[in-house]
C-alpha cells in the first residue's frame, strides 16, 4: 500500500489499521474501486444531465446500474463494465465472470436481465502476437457465450476491433440491459438501521485481491496472478437470477448489491455508506466452501454472490426462496445507525472503521501532457490504386470490417424472444411487449484509432456514430454509458488522452441531449517490455440506449424489406477525411490524414430527419457509413440483403474528390437509405442534406462515376469474402 | 386446456414457451422439477436452456429428477409431449425416443436461423404441416448433433420416428444445410406412438413474424388441438 495513504489512514483512525482493515483499504482504495485518478474528470459528465435530459432518469449515476424510464412504468436498468486484466491472463474465465458481474449489477436493481452486448478489442491478428490473439479470441468468445447462454440472457451486439496496440492488453467490455417496473426498483443503498443483511452464495478463496490486481500495469509476471482471476459458475448465476427476482416480489427486500470488486468489504460498506447508515457483520455466519480466515472472508471475490438488506422478520421467508433454487444463504449482519463497518468473528472485533474514510479515498491530481498524433497526409505519396474492386474486396475481408458472425453465432441472441433486429447490423432492436409496439435499440461504438490520433475528436465521433446507428433504426437516444479504457494514467500523455476523451464524450452527449448515467474506468492497460511502453489506444467505448416508437417500422422488419427498384439516398456530403481510415491502414499502411470532424449542428439535424423517415416506415433499409466509408457501406447493404445495387456518384461528388477518397473516406453524418420509388420525393422533402445516388437491382454492386464503372462486383463474391474472412483468420478454413 | 411447461434449475426458455403456447390458444402452467404428478395436464412441453448447467452431459441430471416419472406416464398415456433443445436432450436421456444428441461437429455453440423439412406429418405437433413443408426456424445449441447406430436408425425410419431434417431454403437435404453434423440431417425425432416429439430447433422462437418467422406456431396449435380431443 502507498505510504502516504497509510499515513493518512493512521492519522484519521488514530491507530494503525490491522491486517484485515489494511486489506480492505488496499482494495477499496484501488483505482478500480475508488476512481482516484478519474473522479474529478468524470464530473464533466454532470452537464449532460440537465432539464432537457433528466425527465426519464429514475436512478442516475452512483448505483450498481442506472435506471431509465422507457414508457409508462416500464424502465430499463443499464450497466457497463470492463474485465480487461483478467481476460488477458485467463480469457475464458475472465470474460465469463465479466458477464456474470454486469448481470448481477442489473439484477441488484430488481431488474430482469434481457440483453448483453460485448465490445471487444484484440491485438493485430496478423502480427507477431497473432497466435496469442487467436487464443484470446477463442477463450473470450467462448467465455462470454458459455456464461451468457447458460443464464438465458441473449447477447445481441457489441464490437470487435483489432489493433496492434492491444497486443498485450486486450479489452473485454460488457453491457447489460434489464427490465423493471418503476415501483419494483431496488437500489444498492440501505437507508435504515435494523435491516437484516443476507448473503447469498458461498464464499471461497478465489479472486482474492482482484481489485488491486486490476489497478496496475500487466507485466511479464502477471501470469503468476492467475489466482486473482475469479472462476464463474453460470448455473449458479441462473439460479440466482430466478431466485432474486422471486425474492424481490415479496416486497421485503430494501436494498441489494452484487459482490464484485473487493467482495463483502465493498458490497457491505458501499451499501451502507450510500444509504447513510453503518453495519455490523458476523463473519462466522458466512457460508464457506472451505475454511477461511476473517481476512479472506472480507476480500474474497467469489462469484455469484449477492448481499440483500431485508426487513427484520422476513429473513426466513427470503432464505427459503433461495433454498428452493438450491442456493446457500444466511443472515450475516444488520444495518446500524452509526456510520461504521464493524465486523466480528466469533465475538471478536476484527474490523472497526468509519465508512467515510473507507469509502472516500483521497483523489489524485495527475499531470497531463498533450500528445496529438494526427498529421496531414501527402496525397502524392498515396498512390491511387489501379483496381478499386480488389481494394474493396480486401477491405471487406479486413479484420475490422469483415463479418463477425463467427463470434455472434456462438452467442444465443434469440432467447427471451425479443430480438427483432439480430446481430450483424448497426444496432440491435428488441421489442418490449409490455409497451408494444415500443422497443429499444442498443449500440456500442468507438474507433480507438481515431482516439489515438486525436482523442477529443475521436470521442466525439464515438457519440456521433452511436446516434447515427440508432437513427438508422429510427431510435431516439435516451441514455449513454461509457467504458473508459486507457493506459497508465501516471504517464502524463495517457492522462491527457483520458481528459480529452471525457471532454469529447461529454460535449457531444450534451449536444445530442443524451444523459451520461454511468460507466466504468479501466486504467493501466499498458505493458512495459524491456523498458518499452506499450499502451493501448485510448478507447472510450460507449453504449447508447435508444427508444424505438414502433418496432414494426424498422427497416428490414416484417414486409418493410428492401427490393428491386428501391431508390438509394445518402445523407451529408463526403469530404477528404482519411486520418485513421481503414482504407489507409489496410491498403497504404498509414494513419496520416485528418480524422473526420463531426459537424454537431448539421449532424443532429440529419439524424433527427432520418429518424423521422424511418419512424414513418419509409426506409426499407438504412446503413451507417463509418469504417471503410461509402463503398463498404454499400457493399454491406448488398451483402446483408443479398441484392445488387447500381450507384452513380457523378453528381454527388461535389467536392471533386479522388475516386479512392470518395469511396473510402470516413466522413461522419452519412447514412444510406433505401426507399420505395413512390416514396422518394416524400423522403427527400424531409431531408435537408440528401442526395439520390442510385437504385436497387441486379446481383452486382456497380459504382459509376463520370460514365466509368469504378466498382463492379458480384454480390456472391463479396459475400464469400465478407463471411469467410473471420474463420480464415482463426485458421479454421 | 392446461399444458405443463417444465422448469428445471437452469431452464431458460420456459417463459418463451409459455408465450407461444398462449399464442396458440393453450393455457401454459410452469411446473417445477420437484413435481411428480402431472395428471391434471393435457400435455407438456420441456423447454430449452441449460438445466444443471449441462455440466455433466446435456440433460443427464434433469432426466433423473422426480418430474421425469410423471412425464413418462404422460408419454405412455398418449398425451402430447414436446421436448425442445435442452428439452429434447432431456427427453432422449430419459429414453422417450431413440438415438442420442452429442457435441456439434465444430465443437462450438451455434445460434443460427436454419431450415427444416417436415418428414412426418402424423404427429400431434406436425398435423398442420404437410410432409415436405420447409420451416424457417432458429437453432441455439452446443450439443445438438443427432446420432444413432445403423440398426437404431433403421428401426426409427421403419417406425416413422424421424420428424424433421435440416434442409436448404428449397427443401433439399444437403451437407451445407446441416449445421451440426447430425446423422442424415436429423433435427427432430419422436417415439413409436408419435405423441412425443423431441427437436433441437426452437419453434417458440419462430412463432411470430416480428421475430423473423411464424412457421413454428403450428406445432403448438397442433399440440393443443390434439390435447383437446383427449
Amino acid at each position: 500500500m502507498d505510504e502516504n495513504d497509510l499515513k493518512y489512514i493512521e492519522k484519521v483512525l488514530g491507530r494503525k489499521p490491522n491486517h484485515v482493515e489494511l486489506a480492505m483499504f488496499e482494495n477499496l482504495w484501488s483505482e478500480h474501486c475508488a476512481y482516484r485518478t478519474s473522479k474529478k474528470l468524470l464530473r464533466m459528465f454532470a452537464k449532460t444531465v440537465n432539464e432537457k435530459t433528466n425527465k426519464n432518469i429514475v436512478v442516475g449515476i452512483g448505483d450498481d446500474a442506472a435506471v431509465i424510464r422507457l414508457k409508462d412504468d416500464i424502465c430499463l436498468a443499464i450497466a457497463m463494465e470492463s474485465h480487461n486484466h483478467p481476460s488477458y491472463i485467463d480469457p475464458y474465465n475472465g470474460a465469463a465472470t465479466g458477464v456474470g458481474g454486469i448481470v448481477r449489477d442489473v439484477l441488484s436493481m430488481g431488474a430482469k436481465p434481457i440483453a448483453l452486448l460485448d465490445p471487444l478489442r484484440f491485438g493485430d491478428i496478423f502480427g507477431k502476437e497473432g497466435d496469442k490473439v487467436r487464443w484470446l479470441i477463442e477463450g473470450v468468445v467462448k467465455g462470454i457465450g458459455d456464461y451468457g447462454n447458460r443464464i438465458g440472457v441473449p447477447t445481441v451486439g457489441g464490437e470487435c476491433e483489432f489493433d496492434s496496440s492491444f497486443d498485450y492488453n486486450n479489452l473485454v467490455n460488457v453491457v447489460c440491459v434489464g427490465l423493471v417496473k418503476e415501483n419494483e426498483i431496488i437500489t444498492g443503498k440501505a437507508k435504515e438501521a435494523g435491516l437484516s443483511l443476507i448473503l447469498v452464495g458461498s464464499t471461497g478463496r478465489d479472486g482474492i485481491g482482484g481489485a488491486s490486481f486490476a489497478s496496475k500495469d500487466l507485466t511479464e509476471e502477471s501470469e503468476e496472478e492467475r489466482p486473482s482471476v475469479q472462476v464463474g459458475d453460470a448455473f449458479s448465476e441462473k439460479c440466482l437470477i430466478d431466485a432474486v427476482l422471486e425474492a424481490v416480489k415479496t416486497g421485503k427486500v430494501k436494498a441489494m448489491k452484487d459482490l464484485g470488486a473487493a467482495g463483502l468489504s465493498g458490497a457491505s460498506s458501499e451499501m451502507c455508506y450510500g444509504g447513510g447508515v453503518g453495519c455490523e457483520l458476523y463473519l462466522e455466519n458466512v457460508i464457506l466452501r472451505e475454511p477461511l480466515t476473517p481476512y479472506e472472508i472480507m476480500v474474497s471475490e467469489s462469484q455469484e454472490r449477492m448481499l440483500l438488506a431485508v426487513e427484520p422478520g422476513s429473513e426466513d421467508e427470503i432464505i427459503e426462496i433461495f433454498k428452493k433454487y438450491e442456493l446457500p444463504a444466511s443472515v450475516i449482519g444488520k444495518t446500524i445507525e452509526e456510520k461504521r463497518i464493524i465486523a466480528k468473528y466469533k465475538g471478536e472485533v476484527v474490523v472497526d472503521l468509519p465508512l467515510d474514510l473507507l469509502c472516500e479515498a483521497p483523489l489524485y491530481d495527475r499531470e497531463a501532457k498533450e500528445d496529438l498524433k494526427e498529421k496531414e497526409d501527402d496525397k502524392e505519396k498515396i498512390k491511387m490504386p489501379d483496381d478499386l474492386n480488389a481494394v474493396l474486396l480486401k477491405l471487406l475481408e479486413s479484420p475490422n470490417i469483415c463479418s463477425k458472425e463467427w463470434i455472434y453465432q456462438q452467442y444465443d441472441y434469440e432467447v427471451q424472444i425479443r430480438t427483432v433486429v439480430k446481430p450483424g447490423k448497426d444496432a440491435a432492436v428488441l421489442r418490449i411487449n409490455e409497451v408494444y409496439p415500443v422497443g429499444i435499440a442498443l449500440t456500442t461504438d468507438c474507433n480507438s484509432r481515431y482516439c489515438k490520433l486525436n482523442p477529443y475528436v475521436g470521442a466525439v465521433n464515438a457519440v456521433a456514430e452511436a446516434v447515427r446507428n440508432l437513427a438508422a433504426v429510427g431510435a431516439e437516444p435516451i441514455a449513454m454509458l461509457d467504458n473508459l479504457n486507457f493506459g497508465n494514467p501516471e504517464r502524463p500523455e495517457r492522462f491527457w488522452q483520458l481528459a480529452e476523451c471525457i471532454k469529447g464524450l461529454a460535449d457531444a452527449a450534451e449536444f445530442f441531449e443524451i444523459p451520461v448515467v454511468g460507466g466504468n474506468v479501466s486504467l493501466y492497460n499498458e505493458t512495459v517490455i524491456e523498458g518499452k511502453e506499450f499502451p493501448i489506444n485510448p478507447t472510450p467505448a460507449i453504449f447508447v440506449l435508444g427508444k424505438v416508437e414502433d418496432v414494426e417500422k424498422v427497416p428490414g422488419v416484417l414486409d418493410n424489406k428492401i427490393k428491386e427498384g428501391d431508390v438509394l439516398i445518402i445523407t451529408n456530403e463526403t469530404k477528404d477525411e482519411m486520418g485513421g481510415s481503414e482504407y489507409y491502414k489496410v491498403i497504404h499502411n498509414t494513419e496520416d490524414g485528418k480524422v473526420p470532424r463531426v459537424d454537431l449542428e448539421k449532424e443532429k439535424n440529419i439524424y433527427e430527419e432520418v429518424r423521422e423517415v424511418v419512424k414513418e416506415g419509409l426506409a426499407t433499409e438504412a446503413v451507417d457509413c463509418s469504417r471503410g466509408g461509402l463503398a463498404v457501406a454499400l457493399a454491406k447493404m448488398a451483402i446483408l440483403n443479398n441484392i445488387g445495387l447500381e450507384v452513380d456518384l457523378t453528381s454527388y461528388n461535389k467536392n471533386n474528390l479522388r475516386e479512392d477518397v470518395l469511396l473510402f473516406s470516413e466522413t461522419s453524418g452519412r447514412i444510406i437509405l433505401a426507399v420505395r420509388e413512390e416514396n422518394k420525393d416524400k423522403v427527400l422533402s424531409k431531408l435537408t442534406s440528401a442526395y439520390i445516388i442510385g437504385k436497387v437491382g441486379g446481383n452486382k454492386l456497380k459504382i459509376k462515376i463520370n460514365g466509368k464503372d469504378i466498382v463492379n462486383l458480384d454480390v456472391k463474391e463479396m459475400k464469400k469474402r465478407y463471411y469467410e474472412a473471420f474463420p480464415k483468420m482463426m485458421g479454421e478454413i | 386446456m392446461k399444458i405443463a411447461v417444465t422448469k428445471f434449475l437452469g431452464t431458460n426458455c420456459d417463459l418463451d414457451v409459455c408465450h407461444a403456447v398462449k399464442l396458440a390458444g393453450g393455457e401454459p402452467e410452469l411446473v417445477f422439477f420437484t413435481q411428480n404428478n402431472l395428471d391434471n395436464y393435457k400435455g407438456a412441453v420441456i423447454p430449452g436452456g441449460f438445466s444443471y448447467g449441462d455440466y455433466l452431459r446435456a440433460g443427464a441430471i434433469s432426466a433423473r429428477t422426480p418430474i421425469i416419472k410423471a412425464l413418462r406416464k404422460m408419454v405412455e398415456e398418449g398425451k402430447p409431449v414436446l421436448g425442445i433443445c435442452n428439452g429434447a436432450q432431456i427427453g432422449l436421456e430419459a429414453g422417450f425416443s431413440k438415438g442420442t444428441l452429442t457435441n456439434n461437429l465444430n465443437a462450438k455453440f451455434i445460434c443460427k436461423w436454419v431450415y427444416i423439412r417436415v418428414e412426418n406429418d402424423k404427429t400431434p405437433f406436425t398435423q398442420y404441416y404437410k410432409k415436405g413443408d420447409v420451416l424457417k426456424i432458429p437453432i441455439a445449441h452446443a450439443e445438438g448433433r443427432f446420432y444413432a447406430d445403423d440398426e437404431t436408425l433403421d428401426y426409427m425410419y421403419k417406425n416413422n420416428m424421424i420428424v424433421f431434417k435440416y434442409c436448404d431454403e428449397t427443401g433439399e437435404i444437403t451437407e451445407e444445410a446441416n449445421p451440426n453434423g447430425s446423422i442424415d440431417n436429423i433435427a427432430g425425432v419422436c417415439n413409436e406412438n408419435q405423441n412425443c416429439v423431441l427437436l433441437m430447433p426452437h419453434p417458440e422462437r419462430a412463432s411470430e413474424k416480428i421475430l423473423g418467422s411464424d412457421d413454428g406456431l403450428k406445432m403448438f396449435k397442433g399440440m393443443i388441438d390434439y390435447a383437446k380431443k383427449i
